[in-house]
């Protein structure tokens, strides 16, 4: 397209790569089919291509005021569907990101709004806070009717059983089966919200990884991606979280003492993914940023490439494969969940509209409850409509979204850990659903 | 008076005359089918008979300009020879009106004649690319082109194609034509209920046999199903095969071949089973899958004769609904009761209670009026010819303002 | 390319006009703001944009039949609005104008498998027809490039194309029925699940009016059984020329392939380079056949095919054997525009026809073309119909630029309707192509058009601006040219 920078403008670099991004769109529209907003509300505004041009408007225009821009970038999902779907290569995530960063330093937001933000970035992040959060939250569930619209959602999305806080991650340490040859080592990210909503997906990863000779390593400090503060706009605590990070795993990358950063929530796996690009204006985390974009991979896509996991009978369990957002669109990982479950002996099934996103989004669900919960509707329907026996997906908010589909949802990882002779996960197994082990 | 132009510049003349003098004319070819119409309230006729001859025909290109006074026979003999045809298959109705031929292209277009094959290749509206024409107003005008990949401006060609020569007479009419299939065969079915019939006509069409047509005749107690397949010979033979597999069970399946289906589907297209009758012959358009209520409605009423083709949606009906309030409803009100659709009088008189074409409700009628005012607000052209009409007031008004 | 001048009157009234819309309408269908109307100013001729009076999006045809008596009763103008995918620029807001969005008709409401139709409001997708009825192996024919996006209402006002629809026609054969609101807010329904229209084919008109002539808010569609086979050839010519003369073989032997698209070096490269489909680099145009049907037939026609192109001097070909590689062959074609748009800052993407033995003269004209405008183009087009969509690359950032690629666009349609063609194909009129209707049309065809314009919308409310370069009223329109007394023609022998 054509766009109308001037030259004082383009001098800044953020600009520059906004008006790189902009030039690519052809205001072609193709987009707008697989925005689950814009399917919802058949409102241009509402879809990549009016975001697009209305961020070009207000980039050009020096990044006034302006709230009602700042309500649809806020009613993005982010989910990236659009950047699966464009023939032009428009870098839609960078540019959803400049907008509401610029619009962020100009454009003040009502107090609850702020409030509700704050608390999400302040909480979320640090599994012991979140823990302690969701225990409040589960007492106030009888009377969530009477809290406003926001706070109602966060309670509702509290699991219904409480759950220990993961004790990985907790601690730096180090996991290794004895028994089992010692093939590769790698990071593990231990995740933030996912120890305290549900600590056996990542108990199952590890016990998955080592049982095929992958030590994996888990710095403590290394708690929290970025993830969330990044996309509700709070962007020193993004940064800050980034570099800690970067920090708890700089000795062992810096040391080339692991193979790859595993990540086992989709979510993180795009944030680490973009460490190079979002930590490339600093001077002391350039290099640590692009490499540990360089190893993080989600913990499929290692399963996969390292073609270790044996080759199973099938079991007669019909899984329906949930493609999370981060993972189909963000980083383009599409078939390596479904060959490795199919490897382990499960028959995978696709839902309708598996590139809709299920409205986890993050803490979307907490901030948009409306369209949120249409949008879990949708995808609990088509779920529901395979007649699956288990769903499988490879992001702790999507489980968490998904909670109320009519078969037990778990990880990938659970399902795998499950079919090579780890136990059953805990809904699989409440669920009565059973698989004949392979022999040691 | 009848008059006979040859060319256009005498089409015109005529047509300037009548309407300085405001003498209405009944537009027409070689009137094969003018009992499908009601009168036309005109004392002079212009027919485009002499106005006839290829103009450019080019095989390869699929398209062939034609002068609209040209015999439809004479068209079919020229296609022929180079293995093509005109896909939708114009009716021949002079058995039905004991005429001595199948009448004018023009005619055609006028009357939207579709055969049988156009359940699956469309109707002749379908293939009209574009023409030149002389309107009601005496203007010399053309729309649409030679190719068939044309959204340049409204596409009058389908306001012309089934318009009855209300709106504009064409002088040069531009046609899609197609090859002809190398070969076709006829499958047929006999059931002994018309839902069994048409079921299994339904079949045929929602499966992978992709057939050109399909036609029921009530036989005796009994009915049967006709499908029929065209295209080259081995995969006509391959469909055969798979059409049968599809329809084991149903009832008795016997085949016609090659010469047998093409006479066959020519009778079917031309009505001829009901042609040699006498008595009303009406031709209903409806939804397919509500032909055995349709007909089982009309016929506890009277007493008929029929064939369905298109897939059941078209319904040749041969009965007497006298011309009472009672009985004139019964065939319109069945369609609209079972999805919706139309009724036309083809062969018999209109009356008081019955309209010989469907009597269109008052917001569309209206806007038909004024669709007939943009092109001939004097009404020179068929006033009447398919019922009564009613000058739309602000035509009068313009057109009285004269230079 | 201008739109017609805003009437200041209306611009005046607009706080009226917009709180009149606001009480018919529920909270959130009337879009004020100009930041957020902004959004709405442009369709796919993005190179145009106009920000519009107001926009609304409404959610039901009572809603949209209120809008519209309103307007009419106010002489307001309105701009109807599918996806925005019009290449023509059909959607391109007026200043004093209502923009009516479709997009929240987004429903399918029936599908009917025994009587092969499927009912669905105007903001649905056309792809979303196909995906509603495929897993009960059906589709809806008509392809044009834009599927996933651009919605069927909008199909219909354009008459929609594709690759397919060589074999399977355009909208308007495909279309059974529709709802419409018309100027006057009246709501009617013309066709359905029966066949052939009684009276007038309004429907038939209706389809590829731009918007000019009323308002769909249904459509029923026909839906066909998805062919058991489909297959696909990838030939190679050294030049347009023998690949121009392939394309006329094919059908002068019998043959209607379910498409038949060519593209040439320019196009064939980029394709290659952005998707790497396995394209011979070094031919000349490269031609790629669609054969659809029975197993039997489709194999036959493969062969029979593949020996016509031979016979033309082909110089590679190769038969699809497999799905995957059938939409291989495929992937380089679908994602030709998107392919250009990365050696181009910018490209028009032209639409037009001509008849398909002057391929390789357009093909000729257009290379000079190329040099006197000092512009490079791509070709793509259908082949097997005529219709050529060259793609003119230029930057708009350059200046003087887009002008001189329009000039070029202009150029080459008026080469078509020379050699016999039409100025455009499926993309429509719009604004883009209206100033040179005249190369088509003389001025009595335009003003037998716009009477019938006038039986619809006589205040030339409804997308003012778009297809027709001058606008008549309608009383002038309807004015007889019989001199009291005298015979326009005197000289002609009376009878």
């Amino acid at each position: 397209m054509q766009t109308h920078f001037s030259a004082t403008q383009l001098a800044e670099p953020q600009i520059q790569q906004a008006d790189d991004i902009l030039r690519k769109c052809v205001h072609c529209g193709f987009c707008t089919a697989t925005c689950p907003t814009f399917v919802l509300t058949g409102d241009e505004r509402d879809s990549p291509r009016g975001r697009i041009w209305m961020i070009r408007d207000f980039l050009e225009q020096d990044s006034p005021a302006d709230s009602r821009l700042q309500y649809h970038l806020d009613r993005c999902l982010t989910c990236l569907s659009c950047m699966t779907t464009c023939p032009s290569g428009v870098d839609y995530m960078h540019l959803v990101d400049i907008g509401r960063e610029r619009l962020d330093s100009t454009t003040s937001r009502p107090l609850s709004d702020r409030l509700v933000r704050w608390m999400l970035s302040h909480i979320v992040p640090h599994a012991g806070r979140f823990h302690l959060a969701l225990l409040a939250a589960r007492l106030a569930k009888p009377v969530s009717f009477l809290l406003p619209k926001r706070l109602k959602a966060m309670v509702s999305l509290a699991p219904a059983t409480p759950q220990p806080l993961d004790r990985i991650g907790r601690t730096d340490a180090s996991y290794a089966d004895k028994n089992t040859a010692s093939i590769k080592r790698v990071m593990l990210l231990a995740g933030c919200a996912q120890r305290a909503i549900d600590p056996e997906i990542n108990a199952a990863t590890i016990r998955l990884l080592n049982r095929f000779g992958i030590e994996v390593v888990v710095k403590s400090q290394a708690s929290c991606c970025g993830a969330l503060a990044h996309h509700i706009s709070a962007h020193d605590k993004a940064m800050q979280t980034m570099r800690q990070t970067a920090d708890a795993w700089r000795d062992e990358i810096e040391a080339g003492r692991i193979d790859a950063i595993i990540v086992n929530t989709s979510g993180c796996g795009t944030q680490l993914k973009d460490y190079g690009q979002l930590l490339a204006d600093d001077a002391d985390y350039a290099e640590i940023g692009s490499q540990i974009s360089d190893y993080a991979m989600d913990i499929s896509e290692l399963l996969a490439r390292l073609d270790v996991l044996p080759l199973n009978a099938p079991n007669g369990l019909v899984v329906a494969y949930h493609a999370a957002c981060s993972l189909q669109h963000g980083q383009k990982v599409t078939e390596a969940p479904k060959a490795i479950l199919e490897r382990a002996g499960f028959r995978i099934v696709s839902p309708a509209e598996s590139h809709l996103c299920c409205g986890s989004a993050g803490v979307y669900n907490v901030l948009q409850p409306e369209l949120s919960q249409q949008l879990q509707a949708r995808k609990l329907s088509a779920l529901n409509a395979t007649g699956a026996d288990i769903v499988a997906a490879g992001n702790l908010g999507c489980i968490n979204q998904l909670a109320d589909s009519t078969a037990p949802i778990c990880h990938t990882a659970q399902l795998l850990d499950w079919a090579y002779g780890g136990d059953a996960p805990a809904a699989v197994a409440q669920a009565g659903i059973s698989i004949q082990h392979v022999s040691d | 008076m009848i008059y006979t132009p040859q060319n256009t510049d005498e089409i015109q003349s005529i047509l300037a005359q009548a309407m300085d003098s405001q003498r209405p004319l009944y537009a027409c070819g070689t009137r094969t089918k003018s009992g499908m119409h009601c009168q036309v309230s005109a004392e002079d006729s212009l027919s485009m008979e002499h106005y006839s001859g290829i103009i450019d025909y080019e095989p390869e290109e699929l398209v062939l300009v034609v002068r609209a006074g040209t015999r439809l026979d004479e068209i079919d003999q020229l296609l022929a020879k180079h293995n093509q045809m005109l896909a939708f298959e114009p009716a021949n109705l002079s058995k039905m009106f004991a005429s001595e031929h199948g009448g004018t292209i023009g005619g055609i277009i006028a009357t939207n004649l579709s055969g049988s094959r156009r359940i699956s290749a469309g109707a002749a509206r379908d293939y009209l690319l574009g023409f030149d024409a002389i309107s009601g107003r005496c203007d010399q005008f053309k729309s649409g082109s030679r190719v068939m990949k044309n959204v340049t401006g409204y596409d009058l060609s389908k306001l012309m194609c089934g318009s009855y020569g209300r709106l504009a007479i064409l002088s040069d009419i531009t046609l899609k034509v197609l090859p002809k299939p190398q070969t076709v065969q006829t499958v047929c079915l006999t059931t002994d209920t018309l839902a069994e019939a048409q079921a299994s006509v339904s079949q045929a069409f929602t499966s992978s046999v992709e057939p050109s047509g399909g036609a029921i005749l009530p036989v005796a107690d009994r009915f049967t199903s006709y499908i029929r397949l065209e295209g080259v010979a081995v995969s006509v033979a391959d469909r055969l095969t798979a059409l049968k597999n599809i329809l084991d069970g149903q009832g008795e399946v016997s085949v016609l071949e090659a010469d047998e289906s093409t006479l066959f589907w020519q009778q079917i297209t031309n009505a001829e089973q009901l042609a040699s009758s006498s008595g009303q012959i009406w031709k209903l358009s409806i939804v397919p899958s509500a032909l055995p209520q349709i007909i089982e409605i009309i016929s506890s009423a009277h007493t008929c004769s029929y064939i369905a083709d298109w897939a059941g949606g078209l319904v040749w009906l041969n009965c007497e609904i006298s011309d009472t309030a009672a009985s004139s409803a019964i065939i319109r009100n069945a369609i609209s009761a079972h999805g919706g659709g139309h009724a036309h009088l083809v062969r018999g008189e209109a009356g008081e209670h019955i309209a010989k074409f469907q009597p269109q409700p008052e917001q569309l009628a209206m806007l038909q009026s004024r669709i007939k005012t943009a092109f001939d607000p004097l009404h020179i052209l068929n006033p009447d010819i398919m019922g009564h009409e009613v000058p739309d007031s602000t035509a009068r008004a313009d057109a009285g303002e004269k230079e | 390319m201008l739109l017609p001048n805003a009437d200041q009157g209306i611009l005046d009234r607009r706080a009226e006009i917009v709180s009149a819309l606001k009480s018919m309408l529920p909270a959130g269908c009337v879009i004020d703001d100009d930041k957020s109307m902004s959004a709405f100013d442009t369709d796919g001729l993005s190179a145009y944009r106009n920000q519009p009076l107001v926009v609304v999006l409404p959610e039901t045809t009572q809603q949209v039949a209120d809008v519209m008596r309103w307007c009419r009763d106010n002489a307001v103008k309105i701009v109807p609005r599918g996806a925005g995918t019009s290449l023509s620029g059909g959607a391109i807001p007026l200043s004093d104008g209502v923009l009516l969005g479709l997009g929240k008709f987004n429903k399918i409401t029936e599908i009917d498998y025994e009587n092969r139709a499927v009912t669905a409001q105007p903001g649905v997708t056309n792809l979303g027809i196909t995906q509603a009825v495929q897993d009960e192996g059906f589709y809806y024919a008509p392809d044009p490039s834009s599927q996933i996006a651009c919605s069927i209402g909008g199909n219909i006002a354009e008459n929609s194309g594709g690759v397919h629809c060589l074999k399977y026609g355009l909208t308007t054969n495909n279309v059974l029925g529709i709802e419409m609101v018309t100027m006057d807010g009246e709501i009617l329904r013309l066709g359905g699940k029966h066949l052939d229209a009684d009276g007038f084919d309004i429907l038939g008109v209706m389809t590829g009016s731009e918007g000019l002539l009323g308002v769909v808010t249904e459509v029923t569609v026909r839906i066909l059984r998805k062919p058991a086979s489909q297959r696909a050839l990838l030939v190679g010519f050294d030049s347009a020329q023998e690949g121009g003369q392939a394309v006329s073989d094919v059908i002068a032997a019998g043959i209607i392939p379910a498409g038949m698209e060519m593209m040439d070096g320019p196009a064939i490269n980029a394709a290659e380079d952005f998707v790497g489909a396995g394209y011979p680099r070094e031919a000349a145009a490269l031609l790629i056949v669609e054969l659809d049907g029975p197993e039997t037939e489709v194999d036959f026609l493969i062969n029979a095919v593949s020996e016509i192109v031979k016979k033309a001097g082909a110089t590679s070909i190769r038969a699809s054997t497999s799905e995957a590689e059938r939409n291989q062959f495929w992937a380089g074609r679908k994602s030709a525009f998107p392919a250009v748009g990365r050696i181009s800052p910018d490209y028009l993407c032209m639409d037009g026809t001509i008849p398909r033995k002057a391929l390789p003269e357009m093909l000729t004209r257009m290379a000079s073309m190329s040099q006197k405008y000092g512009l490079r183009v791509a070709n793509v087009f259908h082949a097997g119909d005529g219709n050529l969509h060259p793609l003119i690359l230029f930057d708009a950032n350059q200046p003087g630029e887009l002008e001189r690629a329009e000039e070029f666009g202009a150029d080459i349609l008026r080469n078509c309707v020379a050699l016999g063609g039409v100025l455009t194909g499926e993309h429509g009129v719009g604004v883009e192509k209206r100033d040179l209707m005249g190369e088509m049309f003389t001025e009595d065809d335009l003003k037998q058009q716009q009477r019938l314009k006038c039986a619809f919308d006589p205040q030339h409310l409804l997308n003012p601006g778009k297809v027709f370069p001058v606008l008549h009223r309608c009383a002038e329109l309807g004015r007889l040219h019989v001199h009291h007394g005298k015979l326009p023609h005197p000289d002609i022998p009376r009878f």
